[in-house]
């Protein structure tokens, strides 16, 4: 568009227009309701979906049936889904598929184990167990741990000196991931190098940032 | 990250749905597109850009894939849409002037492919690579094809 094109003023006249104020109120209560119905990473309850279950469903042939295996895999060619499987996030077998999921080489600081993870992302209840339809793909499972251990570095570089030469080898590592830019939508992979390159260059604010922007909901309960 | 889906929905949202109701006959239907935006971007949250910007260019290119799968009949009516798509017509502002027609015309002369990358441009204004990524196509291509388009308008313009 320049200055002397005279589409710059023509076109923006054939466009139908929104009423902000109320969009933004209508798309907040969309998000809300969006946010109620699933979730990016999947929670769910251990001791109180199995005791729901076990009350509801007498023997164990209909809990040895719930699987969180559903057999669906997800459609790139039709939407934004990777095409690794959709799991069952309130079944029974969950936890054990979570632990799975883990990638096996992730390194984490001292003191902080797969097991912190696992509880900081999945300890908690999801309150839409355990009626069926919590759902999350494999493939988003595994690039939770690692964002979950790209935030533990990330603290780690900013809590313990002792701990910053290995923070940043593998700050520098999980910006490589494969699975990360594949789910990359655009500057995702190029802003963990960034933060990667500061930690190394030992300049704290980016990576004081990014504790507080994008891990501030990290808890490395240690 | 329910705060970043609450302030993309705030900040962002309306011009991605604005996107959708320019693109969607009736406008109402963009209800639903835009709900299925929205599910997308909760499940992706974790690798939206963190610039609202460049998020809102990642929004318009699953906005686009969803517009072409509603077109295909394959977004379903959703009920946690419903407040939106009652409330979607009055919020709705339709261009109103002689030049719009002309302008309206002036497109509709226009193949899709070469309409589709004109109305992004002058419409929700990204820039040419930022269009190009949520077109899917390369910088390169998308300047001739713009060029190309720019022409065949001012041409179509002339003769009105």
């Amino acid at each position: 568009m320049t200055e002397h094109d005279p589409l710059t003023t023509l076109l923006p006249a054939a466009r139908t227009d929104i009423d902000t104020v109320p969009a933004q109120d209508l798309s907040r209560g969309l998000a809300a309701a969006v946010r109620a119905e699933s979730r990016p990473r999947a929670r769910r309850a251990v001791v109180a979906g199995l005791a729901v279950l076990a009350v509801a469903v007498p023997g164990t042939a209909a809990a040895v049936q719930w699987t969180t295996h559903t057999g669906v895999f997800g459609n790139p060619a039709l939407s934004e889904e990777d095409a690794s499987e959709w799991l069952d996030v309130c079944a029974p077998d969950f936890p054990a598929t979570v632990r799975r999921l883990s990638p096996r080489d992730l390194a984490l600081p001292r003191g902080v184990t797969v097991d912190t993870a696992v509880q900081d992302m999945y300890g908690e209840p999801d309150p839409a167990c355990p009626e069926p339809g919590g759902r999350a793909q494999a493939d988003g499972i595994t690039l939770d741990f690692e964002s979950w251990a790209r935030c533990a570095w990330v603290h780690a570089w900013l809590d313990d000196p002792t701990q910053r030469s290995a923070a940043v080898v593998q700050l520098t590592r999980l910006a490589d991931s494969p699975l990360l830019a594949a789910h990359d939508g655009g500057g995702t992979v190029a802003h963990a190098h960034d933060v990667a390159a500061a930690a190394a260059d030992d300049d704290r604010a980016p990576v004081q940032r990014e504790a507080e922007i994008n891990c501030a909901q990290v808890g490395l309960r240690r | 990250m329910s705060a970043r889906l609450d302030h993309l929905a705030t900040e962002v949202g309306p011009d991605v749905l604005a996107y959708l109701v320019r693109r969607t006959e009736p406008v109402d239907a963009a209800a639903d597109v835009y709900a299925q935006v929205l599910a997308i971007t909760w499940r992706k949250i974790r690798v939206v850009p963190t610039d609202d910007r460049e998020a809102f260019a990642w929004m318009l290119g699953v906005a686009r894939r969803c517009l072409a799968n509603h077109r295909r009949g394959a977004c379903r009516r959703r009920a946690l849409a419903d407040r939106l798509r009652e409330a979607l017509p009055s919020v709705v502002q339709p261009p109103d002037s002689d030049a719009a027609i002309d302008a309206q015309r002036a497109l509709a002369r226009l193949g899709a492919a070469d309409r589709e990358l004109v109305t992004l441009i002058y419409w929700e204004q990204p820039s040419t690579r930022e269009a190009a990524g949520i077109l899917n196509i390369s910088e390169s291509a998308a300047r001739k094809r713009l060029s190309r388009a720019r022409t065949r308008m001012r041409d179509s313009l002339a003769t009105v």
